[in-house]
């Protein structure tokens, strides 16, 4: 979020850089089931990002300091690749990797019955092989698809979409330009059934009346990527018959 | 997809859909009351029993439960017990005086190692999950012939059929004998023909691409049940 507001991102005709119009997501796909050795696996194009993620567990958490007696515990790792973005990324956890793995854990939490697994670990890892902005938000949708493909009890799925400002507009779903010279970014984690919030971030300013419009963008958005994640889901178990 | 469970047909729902009212169904295991609304918690297929709505989940991992008949492996050994694999989220305990030797404390090897199988039975399961096995019991023993197989735990019901229809054709198509672990896993005893022919059946099963039988699998399976 660069802030810098002089930047043209929005065309006369009201179309965006890549030609979206503001409400409108990039093309998203998820494919489940991708890598045997895992429990649970998922991997989600959402635009340019293309992110893996592998679910493994219930399991006895290690080392025993980490168990809790009354839950299991989500163990989740978000990584980017070295060669995922332009400019090569230093292997290993960073800051920015472990406040996003804090986030993704806190959010879903929300929805996994945790109390189901006392003394256990759930394991999430997400691997970002390919950025283009947006990357948590591709992280945490296709982690709650590996999640429900694990078996995992949940209250319901996790939808994570972001809305933003760029001159001075409201829109859905920022790609890297938006991203890095757009005024605000709010990303948002949505219970796509129940309509509510499990995780919430905000970066830039907005009024509270494009907080609303920006709200209302990611509420559209987060029932159309749930129909995706339906989709996905059911197109694996039932044997691609729907 | 939130449409309401409407009686007999079979339905795949993921987790958060909506599949019934609570005045008309009492929630089973992988569903929960919400506002007097029945929510799947669990990817399966939707199935009711005398006014009992629960999900049979597709993947879901083991949960041991007392009087279950597993098979597992010893991986580690203290002075008095065994731990052993039964591909649940914990390991399980096989006591010293719930093994069918006198054994003397410190002296569990001489009886079985870390990587030996043993036919177990569970005997409780506390309410963190710690789960206490037994080798007293008829059958119950160590495996020291014939191989162990995974199949998965959701392929189990599938594979036995109704009455244990498809279990008895395999044991005569195979001339095998075959215990089945409610942990997924099948002990199989016989002549090497037998295990092989047995093994194209089972490999279909712990295909990693099949974690659930689904439509299409269930179908292939149900054709090799009538060829056999």
């Amino acid at each position: 979020m660069g802030g810098y507001g002089d930047v043209e991102l929005i065309a006369k005709d009201g179309k965006r850089l890549d030609g979206r119009l503001a409400d409108e997501l990039r093309p998203i796909t998820i494919e489940v089931g991708i890598l045997p050795a895992a429990r649970g696996s998922c991997r989600m194009t959402w635009g340019l990002n293309i992110a893996e993620v592998a679910v493994y567990g219930p399991m006895e958490a290690h080392p025993r300091k980490i168990q809790r007696p009354d839950r299991a515990v989500l163990d989740v790792r978000y990584n980017m690749a070295p060669f995922s973005t332009s400019d090569r990324i230093r292997p290993g956890f960073n800051r920015r990797s472990r406040e996003i793995s804090k986030v993704t854990a806190e959010a879903l939490e929300s929805i996994v019955m945790v109390e189901m697994f006392p003394r256990s670990k759930i394991r999430v890892e997400i691997e970002i092989l390919c950025a283009e902005a947006g990357t948590r938000c591709c992280g945490i949708t296709a982690a709650a698809v590996a999640l429900a493909d694990a078996g995992i009890p949940m209250k319901d799925m996790l939808v994570s979409v972001a809305a933003g400002k760029i001159n001075d507009v409201v829109v859905l779903d920022l790609d890297k330009a938006e991203d890095n010279y757009g005024q605000a970014d709010l990303p948002v984690g949505i219970m796509p059934n129940t309509e509510e919030i499990a995780f919430l971030q905000m970066d830039g300013d907005l009024s509270p009346e494009e907080f609303d419009l920006a709200m209302e963008y990611n509420m559209k958005a987060a029932k159309e990527i749930h129909k995706i994640q339906m989709s996905a889901l059911k197109s694996k178990y039932d044997g691609g018959v729907q | 997809m939130n449409e309401v469970y409407s009686g007999a047909q079979e339905r795949l729902v993921i987790p958060g859909d909506t599949i019934g009212e609570s005045r008309d169904f009492t929630a089973g295991s992988g569903v929960i009351n919400i506002k007097n609304k029945l929510i799947a918690t669990q990817l399966g297929h939707v199935k009711e029993n005398n006014g009992t709505i629960y999900v049979e989940a597709c993947n879901s991992a083991y949960m041991p439960r007392s009087g279950d008949l597993v098979i597992g492996f010893v991986t580690s050994m203290r002075g008095n017990l065994w731990m052993f694999n039964i591909g649940g989220p914990f390991e399980a305990l096989l006591p010293m005086s719930l093994s069918p030797w006198n054994t003397q404390f410190g002296d569990l090897e001489e009886h079985m190692g870390v990587g030996d199988y043993a036919l177990l039975r569970v005997q409780e399961v506390d309410s963190q999950h710690g789960v206490v096995c037994t080798m007293k019991g008829i059958g119950l023993r160590k495996i020291t012939t014939g191989v162990v197989e995974n199949i998965g735990s959701n392929s189990i019901k599938m594979f036995v059929g109704s009455e244990g229809n498809n279990l008895q054709k395999i044991k005569k198509h195979t001339g095998c004998r075959i215990t089945v672990g409610e942990n997924g896993k099948i002990w199989i005893e016989g002549d090497e023909e037998g295990i092989s022919k047995l093994r194209e059946i089972s490999l279909d099963f712990s295909d990693a691409n099949n974690p659930y039988p689904n439509s299409n699998f269930k179908k292939s399976f149900e054709n090799k049940m009538e060829e056999i």
